[in-house]
């Protein structure tokens, strides 16, 4: 295999990811393509979890903390997002549980694509459900990282699945979300949301605040510490914010913005006004399917004082 | 613009079947509840899982057999009663009440899993001429001092529960498929003292049969039976009452 002499890229062939004239065409191609041309994936695992499907999204950041409570992220590497996915797969045919069972058990260490829809089951204009794995997500290719199987009854079975990704880096955690060949209107609102500096999403009533107290310490082998207030910047909050029910486009939009900040701070106040806002940093986000158009999500955030 | 219908009959057709009913009814409650966002701003009413509908019928048996006695296994039926259609319907409670020169009557309880067709219009049994099971035409079988502790019995309720176990995939309104859990039968009987074996309790017993027929001694229904334990005994005595015993049974099919 030789590489493209134009491009300098290896083995690309046509389709999605085209063979382009150039590299600004490829791009074009792969970050502003509208349609996306047939394809299959190879082996994929087609199974549909139950409703209670769970997935968590963890940003591994650097928390640096300068003086008077001053502090600052660094992201702990390209890949700093910990996706996984907890997928129950409850009353089925033991012989459903045997073939999910088997098909991840044969990709024991390997990454396998997850996709529960076939492109060529769909209407030409709902095409890129196709690249999800479970919407919302973008997101096909993971590993299993454990099987978890409850023999309620001979006849039919329980199996809960873990899948693990840690593919999404600083450069594709916005198309996480958005890719161009979904329909234009809901793209532009991700796009929007993205861009944003504040997080405008007002949570659930059952609100979680904790305060914790930064206080001068001092202290001697001889003697007990002595504890005293600090001068500036004594307190910072967290919060542990709930959105349920939503639908899924107030999931998503919630679910890409903060995906889009994983390593910075943003402006949010509980009840979104102006005045009261603070800079937070999203630690960790957990959601879950309800039922049809129902999802839940919870975001952990804290306070971060910098300049 | 509301209706006004007057029943004279109960016509309730399941699955190609009619029957005529003394009462039917159906129903349906949604899982909803309304967010409240951080400030008190209340949210519009949003389903959090399906529609929990029910079909209930109480019934006689007019013919040689009773085609709902079937339907405690996998299979689904359908149904419509007062221009009410509805599909993916199962069994849930199969109930049959004997009691001394009264009809038999039957009862059955679906959980209805795949929505309805609504043209609410009037309708009437077209059978002319039928009759159904009497209470002082049941024959039965075992049922007896020796086997379960009473010779007289005066009432008796039979009852199938069917465990029904939808399973959802995400992006779904409807379940995939409906599986049958637990399948258990409770024999009921009231009669006149149940004497000195009160102390039946979790007994195994032989198996009890009741064949209901009409006053012309014509088959009304399947055959019912019920074999398993003693479950439950009870004696009860009242002022200016007589002795009256009760004996439970339980039969756990699956």
């Amino acid at each position: 295999m030789k590489a493209d002499p134009i491009t300098g890229f290896w083995g690309i062939e046509r389709g999605y990811l085209a063979s382009p004239a150039s590299h600004e065409q490829f791009k074009k191609d792969v970050l502003t393509g509208t349609t996306i041309n047939s394809f299959e994936y190879e082996d994929p695992f087609n199974f549909i979890p139950s409703y209670g499907a769970t997935t968590s999204l963890n940003f591994n950041n650097n928390f640096i903390q300068f003086g008077d409570g001053y502090s600052s992220l660094s992201s702990q590497g390209l890949n700093n997002v910990n996706m996984q996915m907890n997928l129950p797969f409850y009353e089925r045919e033991a012989s459903e549980i045997e073939q999910i069972i088997e098909h991840v058990e044969k990709h024991i260490g390997s990454p396998f694509p997850f996709q529960t829809v076939k492109y060529d089951d769909l209407e030409p204009n709902e095409k890129y459900k196709a690249l999800y794995s479970v919407p919302p997500y973008f997101q096909q290719e993971f590993q299993c990282e454990g099987i978890e199987r409850n023999y309620s009854r001979g006849e039919y079975q329980n199996v809960d699945l873990v899948f693990g990704n840690k593919n999404i880096s600083l450069f594709s955690k916005d198309y996480i979300f958005a890719i161009p060949s979904m329909p234009t209107n809901f793209y532009d609102k991700i796009k929007a949301e993205i861009k944003k500096d504040t997080f405008e999403h007002i949570p659930d009533q059952s609100l979680n605040e904790t305060s914790l107290f930064r206080v001068k310490k001092f202290g001697s082998t001889k003697s007990r510490p002595f504890a005293g207030k600090e001068r500036i910047n004594d307190k910072t909050l967290t919060y542990d914010l709930l959105f349920d029910p939503i639908d899924l486009e107030k999931m998503t939009l919630i679910l890409a913005f903060m995906m889009s900040k994983a390593g910075t701070w943003f402006y949010f106040s509980p009840d979104g006004k102006e005045s009261s806002r603070k800079k937070f940093i999203c630690n960790e986000i957990s959601q879950s399917y309800t039922y049809n158009n129902v999802f839940s999500v919870r975001c952990r955030i804290a306070e971060t004082i910098s300049f | 613009m509301s209706k006004f219908i007057r029943y004279t009959e109960c016509p309730v057709k399941i699955n190609e079947d009619f029957y005529l009913a003394k009462r039917a009814s159906i129903g349906a409650q949604a899982s909803a509840t309304n967010p409240i966002e951080f400030g008190g701003k209340v949210g519009i009413s949003t389903g959090i899982g399906p529609e929990r509908s029910e079909f209930f019928m109480q019934y006689f048996v007019t013919g040689e057999n009773d085609p709902i006695a079937n339907l405690t296994g996998k299979n689904s039926c359908s149904g419509s009663f007062g221009g009410i259609e509805f599909s993916g319907a199962y069994l849930t409670n199969y109930h049959i009440g004997i009691k001394p020169y009264a009809p038999v009557e039957m009862s059955a309880r679906f959980v209805v899993l795949s929505g309805f067709n609504n043209n609410i219009q009037e309708s009437s049994f077209s059978e002319n001429d039928y009759t159904v099971a009497n209470g002082a035409n049941v024959e039965l079988t075992n049922m007896n001092y020796l086997n379960i502790g009473m010779d007289n019995p005066v009432e008796i309720t039979y009852e199938v529960a069917c465990e029904r176990i939808p399973s959802f995939v995400i992006g779904s309104s409807y379940p995939r498929h409906v599986n049958l859990g637990a399948v258990e039968k409770y024999l009921d009987i009231n009669g006149d003292d149940i004497g000195d074996v009160i102390n039946y309790q979790e007994r195994d017993i032989a198996e009890i049969s009741i064949k209901a027929s009409d006053e012309l001694g014509r088959s009304r229904g399947q055959t019912l039976f019920c074999s398993g334990a003693i479950e439950n005994q009870r004696l009860d005595i009242s002022a200016g009452g007589t002795l009256n015993g009760q004996v439970s049974i339980k039969e756990v099919i699956r």
